[in-house]
């Protein structure tokens, strides 16, 4: 909502204020000033010498067939023989000029916006003394097809600066959706009284009884147009079909108007708030919706159908296949839920949002119905979105606006109507509808000192209140209650009433505090949620981001939608994902059902300026899961409704691309980095489960009761992947289902005692085929010694050339450790023989000396 | 004729114009050397001097001797330290180091890792809540009805069930007929509140973090995903004094090298009454002045009110015995401030090059 300062001050003195001052307390009374459009002192500097000027005469130029010698008068002196004595002689290119219009005239010495110094000077031998100015000239417009065409009330010979409003001061304020009666200057007009304390100007009453000929004080129109017209007068009925819908309808029939331009003041209000000027009547209208807060809407009465010699209007809802077009020329279907205003025959306007075209004001309308109304908010929001259309007087209606004050609007407009364009008022007011009863709240200072945490008298907030015209205000110590201002539809409860008194009297005077109440600390249920909370999730998720990052890897955040070439990687299939109904982009159509797809991706961005890429990511993933497609009994006791949602899990994923690395070693290092996940979070190396699942490696673990739970998956990118993603095919991968692991309850852990013996070492090296499982290797070992081993593999490597068609080597250390002697070296040796020639009979192992 | 003095002054010339340690143990020896040394040559001479010159020549020789064996030993270790002075000559301590786990945490959940751990100090418990929840959590529960203006404050991603699925899978309870039951990626966490507290009473103290969404074509300064903190209170007597202490602290603590001045402006979310912004004076300027804050001296930081009656209701708790405060953190606009970071999208496009950074 933007607020011109002169149009606000029509309301409320408050010249001796700065505007920063204004804006600082509109912000901190709940609408945020969010700039303060203002032209500075040497913009305006450079209007200095722009006037306005009135074109006496054109002759074409002597030697240029484009040009024209215009003579301008710029001398406000009314004596036409003086103000052509004074007249300048100005040489022009604009084919737009005519006699008799008012233009602006830069006069020698002007220095004008976009940078040019008018200077005396001849043209094609003609002296020019000055210039006349575009709007492109004046940096007011983009518009440079011709000259700036002032209206015909602008005042000769004024600076340009006084004529335009130039120097006009422009809020721009954020209005939230409660507050439907901030979106006017009065009542943005109501807020700085209250908060300013100084009163409103008192507003002319607006009669909307006047008698037919009881001519206002400005009318041009000679008294003899109106002899004859009554003859002509208009029989309307007016009706309202669904009152719930259109709680209040008024009109008025405002004879013989002549449209036309509006005076430059109105022209540039409307500017200034960001309206476009069409012609007067419809100006007033705008001008008033914006004054007042009231929308107006004005139909050519001459367009609108009879129904047996009366004229209509109804306000209905659409019938089946209505369609109207509307003010913004486009066609709009019509559903039955649509409320609209219509004449015998069809639709003219959609109630509260848009007039119709058909029925519009024109410069030959005569005679115009003016209407001022109130629709249901949420009924006008419903058909904005329905219809995608939006204006100032929906944006209006849906924010509420002051039911007590519908004919007031009517009656200003009616005022403003004859003054400007002419016109005389039919006397009968059309009005349906009740008049809102005055709603009234209770509440006390306890209570609103209370919620405030600052102690405020009855006498204080009393005064506040009545600040903010609110009124019968009866305050006692026990109790507050008060009458509502009409126009204030967001106070409901009295929290509204805390936070008018909040906010008038300022948080800023609030003292803080940290919620000081003892039932916090008797609260052991809090203090143990808090606990299961921050260790089944927070810490070991921290814990499992810690190995991750020492082993390289860094974090990343990626959608929590894509595609369907990402959807068509993971092992859900597309129609059981769930789908973004209302996607922007094609990689938006889908809910991960998995991280790794958007891994791939940011992995092969990666790669472009890495050698090696190493990230993860923890999120949610939404699973489809039937059985939350029926709500579960347990949640329906508590209220809880998943009906229809998916699972959500919380996944950890990561790759890790080494192109230089094979298959196997970027396999072995996730493995490595799973294991030792677990063991941060108390599971052993041994509590894992590694097992083949198709190509992928399923990763299972030991729960304290020793069972196994499988938890996520591992392996090396498949062929689908590659055909997408540029990466290398020895990439590999791993996603663990948090959810699921962080519920695991770690086997307890026993530690082993430390032999105080020294260990005995040994090598072996050995030749298998490639299917010999290393895990069957270990398991050999084991078994064909009775000494107690330790084994760990420090050597791997499969190369055809050297080992021959699917061989394997590994090298082996093997650590011989007893805890209750000193093992001999003889005796080592000769299990190293016992297990040397197992592995050979068993495995068929070749043993490399 | 002994000469003390001149032994004295040659020993120390010559001790320290050693170049190395086997020149120093060439002139030691010529001094102390057991047999031929010049100190034991003239100890050697003391017994042929009378007693008197005995007593007081001989301290002196011994002095002498100690220090020569000071000099010496100092002298080595000069030499020690200009010998590894000399081979470090070269020790290029500019080479990069070596890498050691290069992985780096995001820097939005470092943020959030951060906050979460101020308010598990200040006694709050933190839940985990769903990310595609239904209207009635994300909405309607929080007294923001449909065709309600305040809708429009949050554009809204809604989610369409898998295909697969039937009707066989509707429910047939009519507790789910009567609200709205469309499917939505969630516009903020504050529909933790209502989440949280199906299976908890006051007294509570929660924060709920977590990613958002908002329907929005994304360029530098919007994104369709970004993570809040949610935060409320809910006990008997909570007042507006302790939502803004509690902010209060929470920035005193999040930003504690600075000092941190509040600013609360009114504002309305449906979900509280009374609504406010809060804006924290700017960490960079401290309101000086900057491009950060646009010349205000304040950051927008939080929007926060105290829950409005019907969501207590809607939670199932008692408005007339308690009360409770809420409020809500954008957690990427602050770490955007505070690392000077200019276009949204980095944060979420798994970039090494960015996230290395941190």
């Amino acid at each position: 909502m933007k607020l011109p300062l002169s149009w606000l001050q029509d309301f409320i003195d408050i010249k001796k204020i700065p505007a920063e001052k204004i804006a600082d307390g509109l912000t901190l009374s709940g609408s945020e000033a969010e700039h303060i459009g203002k032209r500075a002192a040497e913009e305006l500097a450079r209007f200095d010498k722009v006037v306005v000027g009135q074109i006496l005469e054109i002759q074409k130029h002597p030697n240029a067939d484009k040009l024209q010698i215009a003579k301008i008068n710029i001398s406000s002196a009314s004596s036409v023989t003086r103000s052509a004595l004074s007249a300048l002689t100005i040489v022009c290119g604009a084919p737009n000029i005519a006699v008799g219009q008012k233009v602006p005239v830069a006069l020698i010495g002007a220095a004008l916006p976009n940078g040019m110094a008018i200077e005396r000077r001849k043209i094609r031998d003609v002296e020019s003394e000055g210039m006349l100015c575009s709007a492109k000239e004046l940096g007011l417009a983009e518009d440079a097809a011709g000259i700036y065409i002032l209206s015909q009330d602008a005042r000769i010979g004024e600076s340009l600066v006084k004529t335009l409003g130039l120097d006009e001061i422009v809020f721009d304020l954020d209005i939230t959706p409660n507050r439907g009666d901030c979106l006017s200057i009065r009542g943005l007009a109501r807020e700085v009284s209250a908060l300013f304390k100084k009163s409103l100007l008192t507003v002319p009453p607006f009669l909307l009884s006047r008698p037919l000929r009881g001519k206002t004080r400005k009318s041009t129109r000679p008294p003899a147009d109106e002899a004859g017209k009554d003859a002509e007068k208009i029989d309307l009925e007016v009706r309202v079909e669904d009152e719930k819908l259109c709680p209040k309808y008024s009109a008025h029939i405002v004879y013989d108007v002549k449209v036309g331009e509006s005076p430059q003041w109105m022209k540039n209000r409307l500017l200034s708030i960001g309206i476009r000027p069409i012609n007067n009547i419809v100006d007033i209208t705008n001008y008033l919706m914006m004054e007042l807060g009231q929308p107006l809407h004005a139909f050519d009465a001459d367009k609108i159908t009879n129904s047996k010699l009366k004229k209509m209007i109804v306000v209905r809802k659409a019938r089946k296949g209505e369609r109207i077009v509307a003010l913004d020329n486009k066609v709009y279907e019509l559903n039955q839920e649509v409320l609209v205003i219509a004449d015998a025959e069809r639709p003219i306007a959609i109630a509260g949002i848009m007039g119709g075209r058909d029925s519009s004001v024109d410069n030959e309308t005569k005679t115009i119905i003016l209407e001022a109304a109130q629709f249901d908010p949420a009924a006008v929001r419903k058909t904005s979105k329905t219809l995608n259309l939006k204006s100032d007087s929906s944006y209006r209606f849906e924010r509420g606006i002051d039911a007590l004050r519908v004919e007031q609007a009517l009656g200003r407009a009616v005022e403003l109507i004859e003054q400007i364009a002419g016109g005389r008022r039919d006397p009968k007011l059309y009005d349906i509808g009740k008049t809102p009863k005055p709603r009234s709240i209770k509440t006390s200072a306890e209570f609103i000192s209370n919620r405030l945490g600052k102690e405020i008298s009855e006498k204080e907030i009393k005064q506040i209140l009545t600040s903010l015209d609110f009124s019968a205000i009866s305050a006692s110590a026990s109790a507050i209650s008060a009458q509502i201002p009409s126009w204030r539809n967001d106070i409901q409860i009295p929290e509204d009433i805390v936070e008018e008194v909040g906010r008038i009297a300022g948080y800023g005077n609030i003292a803080p505090t940290i919620f000081g109440n003892d039932s916090m600390l008797q609260d052991n249920e809090r203090a143990k949620r808090q606990e299961i909370g921050l260790t089944k999730s927070m810490s070991s998720i921290r814990n499992i981001k810690d190995v991750l990052i020492g082993a390289g890897f860094s974090e990343c955040l990626l959608y929590s939608f894509y595609g369907e070439r990402h959807a068509k990687l993971t092992d859900v299939s597309l129609d059981n994902h769930f789908q973004v109904a209302n996607p922007i982009n094609p990689d938006q159509i889908y809910l991960r059902t998995s991280l790794t797809p958007r891994l791939y991706e940011a992995g092969e961005k990666n790669f472009n300026n890495f050698s090696e890429v190493r990230i993860f990511e923890i999120g949610r993933v939404f699973l489809p899961n039937h059985e939350s497609g029926s709500p579960p009994k347990a949640r329906l006791a508590k209220g809880g409704m998943n009906h229809g949602l998916p699972e959500e899990q919380k996944m950890l994923a990561g790759i890790l691309i080494n192109a230089e690395k094979s298959a196997m070693d970027n396999f072995r290092e996730i493995k490595g980095v799973i294991e030792q996940i677990g063991e941060r979070l108390n599971f052993a190396k041994d509590d894992f489960q590694w097992k083949a699942d198709g190509a992928k490696t399923a990763i299972s673990v030991k729960d304290e009761n020793g069972e196994l739970h499988i938890i996520g998956n591992c392996g090396i990118i498949d062929s689908r992947v590659r055909d997408i993603f540029k990466i290398p095919e020895s990439t590999a991968l791993f996603e663990i289902n948090l959810s699921a692991f962080l519920e695991i309850q770690p086997p307890l852990k026993k530690t082993k005692p430390i032999s105080e013996f020294p260990a005995v070492l040994r090598d072996i090296s050995l030749v298998v085929d490639q299917s010999v499982a290393y895990e069957k290797i270990a398991q050999s070992i084991k078994q064909s010694s009775k000494l107690p081993i330790e084994i760990k593999l420090f050597d791997y490597f499969a190369d055809e050339k050297k080992l021959g068609k699917d061989k394997k080597s590994l090298a082996i250390h093997l650590s011989f450790q007893s805890p209750a002697r000193t093992l001999t070296s003889e005796e080592v040796d000769k299990e190293m023989q016992k297990i040397s020639e197992a592995l050979e009979k068993n495995l068929n192992a070749q043993i490399r000396k | 004729m002994i000469d003390i003095k001149k032994l004295n002054q040659d020993s120390e010339n010559e001790i320290r114009s050693a170049k190395n340690a086997d020149e120093l143990f060439i002139i030691e020896k010529k001094y102390l050397a057991r047999g031929d040394g010049e100190v034991v040559k003239l100890l050697r001479q003391l017994k042929d001097l009378p007693d008197d010159e005995k007593r007081k020549v001989g301290p002196e020789i011994q002095e002498l001797k100690k220090h020569i064996e000071d000099l010496a030993s100092r002298r080595r270790r000069e030499i020690e330290d200009e010998k590894q002075l000399e081979s470090e000559k070269n020790f290029d301590i500019s080479l990069p180091g070596l890498p050691v786990g290069r992985g780096s945490a995001h820097p939005i959940t470092q943020f959030m890792d951060r906050a979460v751990d101020i308010f598990m100090r200040l006694g709050f418990e933190v839940v985990d809540e769903r990310e595609v929840e239904n209207e009635f959590y994300n909405f309607d529960a929080l007294n923001t009805p449909k065709d309600h203006p305040a809708r429009d404050m949050q554009d809204t991603y809604y989610v369409m069930k898998p295909e697969s699925w039937n009707l066989n899978h509707q429910s047939r309870d009519s507790r789910f007929k009567i609200q709205d039951s469309r499917i939505l990626l969630r516009t903020q966490t504050s529909g933790a509140q209502i989440r949280a507290m199906e299976n908890r009473q006051p007294p509570v103290r929660i924060i709920s973090p977590g990613r958002v969404f908002r329907h929005e074509a994304t360029d530098a300064s919007h994104e369709t995903t970004f993570n809040q903190l949610e935060c409320f209170v809910i006990d008997k007597n909570i007042k507006v004094g302790d939502l803004i202490g509690t902010i209060k602290e929470f920035f005193a603590r999040m930003y504690y090298d600075k000092d941190i001045k509040l600013r609360v402006r009114p504002h309305f979310f449906p979900f509280v009454e009374p609504g406010m912004e809060i804006d924290i004076s700017c960490i960079f300027c401290n309101q000086k002045g900057c491009s950060v804050c646009k010349h205000s001296g304040w950051l927008e930081s939080a929007g926060s009110g105290i829950i409005h009656p019907q969501v207590l209701k809607n939670m199932g708790v008692d408005s007339k015995i308690y009360s409770g405060f809420a409020f809500g953190f954008g957690i990427d606009r602050m770490v955007m401030v505070y690392y000077g970071i200019d276009d949204i999208r980095l944060l979420y496009n798994g970039d090494l090059r960015f996230l290395k950074q941190f």
